[in-house]
């Protein structure tokens, strides 16, 4: 078994040490290994520890953390008894790292083909011109094509996934034995992401070094690993064989986690979808939508030609990857950008005709009330200066609905309405939780009847658990007040929890539109296909869920960060 | 299925905590000294009286030049006046001084600022034009232009000085509000019926002043300097009332006898500068 | 690399637009407002000029003139170097100049360079170095230097430079002092306050450089601190040193002022400092019109020179969607805002709320 291992860490500890002498421990006992070819992924979400571990065994640790027990040996090498010019031989050679942000990792004045030359200069393994050959055959590695022009480009002329490569590529140049990477694919898009795990698999394979694999998304670690370690709180709460831990979880926190995914519920509520097609006129109908921001070649920034209806009292999904025009096409919606050309017609309005012109001020204010924003951040869209009580109360006031002896009453049913007791009412923002925060916007929202809601990735910011109950909450509010909703999102499972029917978008145009159960099981563009199917899905689940085998995928997350 | 786990979600305790933490980080044994030496500054202008009971203006039968003794802490000057007594009876021209080039700076450069952020386009363009103008002439030719077509005088050099400073707060509101203006608050703002001044009165200002009252604080230490520079060119308060910048223009003359006449006033300045700087800089970690 | 000549004569216009929009501003200020300055000056009856010879003074002047005439008049004279004529001495405004720019040049070239040296030696050694340990001291040192150095009142500098090194420890003679040995004062009291804000600004962004992603990704390659220093961190920081190079020179006429009346040093400061207590409007015109051309020139270079090191800024893909072009838009003001932190001496960062937003 030892022999086997390539990094082993036993009974690691980390604290942190605060000015005022107190120490809080960031990772305790934890006991880890990696074994040469494979891959352990560490899954926690933040402040879980699972960074700490990472920068631990590479010896980045923050200043302020100070290994207060534990060996982590790399082979037959003590890391932890390394001075500062050992870890200098270790680290490039021995271990590769790849970070998570592929945005600022790379210096931005340097030619991606030196950064990548860089750990060959470091280590002095080649000269100048030794070194770009070198460069262009790990380009060419990893996958980028004509790697000697793009070995001359700058970072910010690469996209994402581009970027990533490229970090691969340089954390691989001196074949170190073991990788560490740090949330990879975090930042990545689903299919980019696909593309950047199915490279790992690869190399591991072909070279035999080991991947310490940090991230937060279960289903990538279910997927991809070997061995799964799952933290909480600085602690090991569940590891071992990835297919174990999935099939058969031993504790109740991995447990939950696995239930709280979205798209393991069930659709709570009737399909709707059926009944409300045989209305004539929709609520709202977009046609032809049009907005471009910025033209090269056959790409746009922007949408153009984006055509959909909702049927009053059921939920769209808009769902598309970043750039998709996804968010573009919401603010044409609540009237906050006034399209090119095309028509955004809700009820008797047409939001499209809000901007051009003068309409009054009366008209305005009509709209206003009748289609609100909910939206993606919750932390930033409530003013930090004003109770949840004043945040409340302004579109009351705003409106001229109610008088001053019956807002308190309205305001304390709008909470009422959100599940938030009313003692919440003299808060601060500051002083809530995530959800806590969206359920006030959600509430602000709804204080002035409207009759479309806008949410953008009004989920995504939080917590699955979390994640779920607004979502529960929002189907009982539609029911209840007969709502429109139109839910902007990258997230399919969400999508198909919650919505009757679907728009895929896809570089600012609409692909693929249709009820959901339908687009999820008969996608009827290549790039829905695609989409669904770079999705991770823990190997062990996706067998057992095998009988299933008429739908394509079972829907997940794409990665939450995508967005943010 | 998957779970995916979400980053960067503090309860509200926790921010709090956070909160409360970093103005306590903040408070260091600097601070507090700072927050003396600003105390004691203010109250010499305030009520010299209580420090000393010399006459600043005139120094009676007390020889000249005497050197630094318990008697007279920064010795006396070449007509015997009580140097000590001299630099707490100015503080009161230098601090008003300073204060008020600030308010100019302040109220003129902070309406400017948030005018431009807030309408931007045309308006935003030619405000910003002519605050680049204000920039482009070096602060001390445009503060001496000034207190040539005002006349000398400590009031006059104050304006002058704060003039100087508007640029500065014009700067810093309008990319405070520029921010703000496209946070989603204030599109939540609009959105629940909103028009653009209770907007603005209700949700931009009261985000963005803080930290230009921070640098408010700043640049107090700044405008003494600056108004100590005209005062020692000769152009602020005509002798013999004293001013900072005066007293050292005056010492000036007797570097080789008497270097107390010097040294020790500079020093007052010089630490009262530092302690506005630390406890602007303090302001603003807190605050922010 | 060709810069885009859009941008160039964009840049260019404008800063042609802000000299003449700053010499219309002096103009009035300097000449309109204070009224009939030949009026004030040779009317006395005490000079005893005739009315004939008033009449005669008055036409060469073009003090009868429309204001807009005078504004004209003047502003052709500024483009063909005639500056007009001092009311003190009656000198022509342009000789008077040219006989003191060499001395304040010579001054401000070297206070300008030891101050820049200066800021580079504290800024590395207040970062370098591992955090703890024994070096850990002297950075905390150094790190407060600037906001000493910025505190520090620059006539009280030159005095206090005289009273130690001349007078105490008899190294530097100000009584009849050769040309290299009448430098060296006047070139610390201009240099020491000028170093703070560079040391400000650099300090801060080697900081936020070291903490970036990239020399995370170049440690866990096995730089050493030292390559790290030479190859990463130093081009990136030095970019918003360039701003704040442009944006002192405001503080390095002021210095030269100041510094020029403490050491009784014959040059544009001095001449200054007594056009104004002469009310000798016209060289305070030309003094101000000249500085403000030199700011304008400095930053013009310093914002030409910029995209040729930030190669981000050369292409336009960055601009690709609709977020990112806003936040390059914000650039500039951002780099503004760096550089009015560092101007008041205190390391601000007033972005604290973004980065954590992009972090």
């Amino acid at each position: 078994m030892t022999e086997s291992s390539l990094l082993r860490i036993d009974g690691l500890s980390v604290e942190y040490t605060r000015r005022g002498g107190s120490a809080a421990p960031a990772v305790s006992e934890l006991d880890l290994v990696v074994r040469p070819g494979s891959m352990t992924a560490v899954v926690g979400e933040s402040g879980s520890g699972k960074s700490t571990t990472a920068n631990a065994v590479i010896g980045l640790l923050p200043f302020s953390a100070r290994v207060a027990a534990g060996r982590i040996r790399l082979g037959e090498v003590d890391l932890l008894s390394l001075g500062t010019s050992g870890w200098r031989g270790v680290r490039g050679s021995q271990i590769g790292y790849v970070p998570q942000d592929p945005g600022s990792s790379l210096n931005p004045l340097q030619t991606v083909g030196k950064s990548v030359a860089e750990a060959l200069r470091i280590h002095r393994r080649a000269g100048r011109a030794e070194a770009r050959a070198q460069v262009i055959e790990l380009l060419d590695r990893v996958g980028i094509d004509q790697p000697e022009k793009r070995a001359d480009q700058f970072p910010h002329e690469l996209s994402g996934g581009m970027r990533q490569r490229v970090l691969i590529a340089a954390a691989i140049a001196l074949r170190p034995r073991l990788l560490i990477a740090d949330e990879p694919t975090s930042a990545l898009d689903v299919t980019v992401q696909k593309q950047v795990l199915d490279l790992l698999d690869e190399l591991r394979t072909e070279t035999g070094m080991g991947i310490l694999f940090i991230t937060h998304d279960l289903a990538v670690a279910g997927e991809r690993a070997d061995e799964v370690v799952v933290m909480q709180g600085g602690r090991i709460v569940e590891s071992g064989p990835a297919g174990r831990v999935f099939s058969d979880p031993a504790t109740d926190y991995t447990s939950r986690l696995i239930a709280n995914a979205p798209a393991l519920q069930t659709k709570a509520r009737p399909d709707r979808t059926e009944a409300t097609t045989q209305t004539d006129t929709p609520f709202v109908s977009v046609e032809s939508l049009t907005h471009i921001f910025d033209r090269t070649g056959d790409q746009i920034t922007g949408i153009e030609g984006v055509d959909f209806t909702v049927a009053r009292g059921t939920t769209h999904g808009l769902v598309g990857e970043s750039g998709s025009g996804k968010t573009t096409t919401g603010k044409a919606l609540t009237g906050f950008l006034t399209p090119q050309s095309g028509h955004v017609r809700i009820g008797d309005f047409d939001a499209a005709e809000l901007g051009r012109g003068r309409p009054s001020r009366q008209r305005l204010r009509e709209f206003r009330s009748s289609v609100q924003l909910v939206h993606q951040n919750p932390f930033s869209a409530l003013d930090p200066k004003h109770s949840i009580r004043s945040t409340l109360t302004e579109p009351l006031r705003n409106f001229r609905l109610g008088d001053r002896t019956s807002r308190p009453r309205l305001v304390a049913e709008a909470m009422d309405r959100v599940a938030l007791p009313t003692d919440f009412l003299d808060r601060r923002p500051a002083e809530l939780s995530g959800g806590q925060l969206q359920r006030v916007a959600i509430a602000r929202a709804l204080i002035v009847e409207p009759e479309l809601v806008v949410f953008d990735e009004a989920v995504s910011a939080l917590d699955v658990s979390v994640q779920a109950q607004i979502l529960t909450l929002l189907d009982e509010l539609q029911q209840e007040l007969g709502l429109t909703y139109v839910f902007i999102t990258h997230d399919l499972a969400v999508v198909r929890q919650i919505a009757d029917t679907v728009s895929v978008m896809s570089h600012g145009h609409l692909v693929d539109d249709g009820a959901t159960e339908e687009i999820f099981t008969r996608p009827r563009s290549a790039y829905t296909r695609t989409l669904l199917e770079a999705i991770p899905r823990p190997a062990t689940l996706s067998a057992a869920a095998a009988p299933a085998n008429d739908r394509p995928a079972t829907p997940t997350l794409l990665t939450a960060a995508a967005e943010s | 299925m998957s779970i995916v786990f979400t980053r960067g979600q503090g309860t509200g305790t926790d921010t709090r905590r956070v909160r409360g933490g970093r103005a306590r980080a903040a408070i260091t044994p600097a601070t507090i000294a700072s927050g003396l030496v600003l105390l004691i500054a203010i109250a010499w202008a305030l009520f010299p009286g209580l420090f000393t009971h010399f006459d600043p203006n005139d120094g009676g039968d007390t020889p000249a030049l005497l050197a630094p003794s318990l008697e007279h802490w920064f010795g006396t000057d070449q007509t015997g006046r009580d140097a000590f007594t001299r630099v707490v009876y100015g503080a009161s021209q230098s601090l008003l001084a300073a204060l008020v080039a600030v308010g100019v700076g302040l109220i003129v450069g902070t309406t400017i600022g948030l005018i431009a952020g807030t309408r931007r386009g045309f308006v935003d363009d030619v405000l910003m034009r002519l605050i680049d103008v204000l920039l482009s002439i070096p602060a001390i030719l445009l503060s001496l232009s000034i207190v040539v077509v005002l006349g000398f005088g400590t009031i006059n050099a104050a304006i002058a000085v704060g003039v100087t400073a508007i640029a500065q707060f014009a700067r810093l509101a309008r990319s405070q509000a520029v921010q703000i203006n496209t946070s989603d608050y204030v599109a939540a703002a609009y959105g629940s019926g909103g028009t653009f001044f209770s907007v603005l009165v209700r949700h931009i200002l009261p985000n963005s002043i803080s930290p230009v009252l921070s640098l408010a604080v700043l640049q107090v230490g700044s405008a003494i300097l600056q108004i100590s520079t005209l005062g020692f060119l000769g152009y602020g308060t005509p002798p013999p009332t004293p001013e900072w910048g005066l007293i050292i223009a005056e010492g000036r003359n007797f570097v080789a006898t008497a270097w107390w006449l010097t040294v020790l006033p500079g020093l007052v300045v010089m630490a009262i500068v530092l302690a506005t700087h630390q406890i602007g800089n303090t302001l603003r970690k807190v605050t922010s | 690399m060709i810069l885009d000549t859009r941008y160039l004569i964009l840049r260019l216009g404008q800063a042609v637009l802000v000299l003449l929009l700053a010499f219309t501003a002096a103009f009035i200020l300097l000449s309109l407002i204070p009224g009939d300055g030949v009026t004030a000056r040779f009317a006395d009856p005490a000079l005893g000029l005739s009315n004939d010879q008033i009449a005669e003074i008055r036409a060469a002047t073009a003090a009868d003139d429309s204001w807009f005439g005078k504004y004209l008049t003047s502003l052709t004279g500024f483009l063909t170097g005639d500056f007009g004529y001092s009311v003190q001495t009656g000198a022509a405004v342009s000789t008077i100049i040219a006989a003191a720019l060499p001395s304040t040049a010579v001054l401000a070239a070297s206070g300008f360079v030891t101050a820049l040296v200066l800021a580079v030696i504290i800024a590395v050694f207040a970062t370098f170095g591992p955090a703890p340990g024994p070096t850990a001291k002297v950075r905390r040192v150094l790190d407060s230097v600037p906001s000493l150095f910025i505190s520090i009142p620059v006539f009280w500098l030159g005095i206090l430079l005289i009273q130690v090194f001349s007078f105490q420890l008899g190294l530097v003679s100000v009584v009849d002092p050769g040309p290299a040995e009448a430098l060296v004062l006047p070139t610390l009291t201009v240099a020491v306050p000028l170093s703070a804000p560079i040391a400000q600004v650099l300090i801060r962004s080697i900081t936020e450089v070291q903490a970036s992603g990239f020399v995370k990704v170049t440690t866990a390659k096995g730089a050493s601190e030292l390559w790290i220093l030479v190859h990463t961190v130093a081009r990136n920081a030095v970019l918003p040193g360039l701003t704040i190079i442009g944006l002192v020179f405001g503080e390095l006429v002021a210095g030269a002022v100041v510094t020029e009346t403490v050491f009784g040093r014959n040059g544009i400061g001095l001449i200054t400092a007594q056009a104004v207590t002469h009310r000798d409007n016209p060289i305070l015109l030309a003094v101000v019109v000249i500085a403000t051309f030199g700011y304008a020139i400095i930053n013009l270079a310093v914002d030409l020179l910029y995209p040729v090191i930030d190669v981000r800024l050369l292409t336009k893909r960055s601009a690709a969607s609709a977020g990112t072009a806003l936040r390059s838009h914000d650039e500039p003001t951002r780099r503004a805002m760096t550089a009015t932190a560092a101007s008041v001496g205190v390391d601000l960062d007033w972005n604290d709320e973004t980065k954590e937003k992009n972090s």
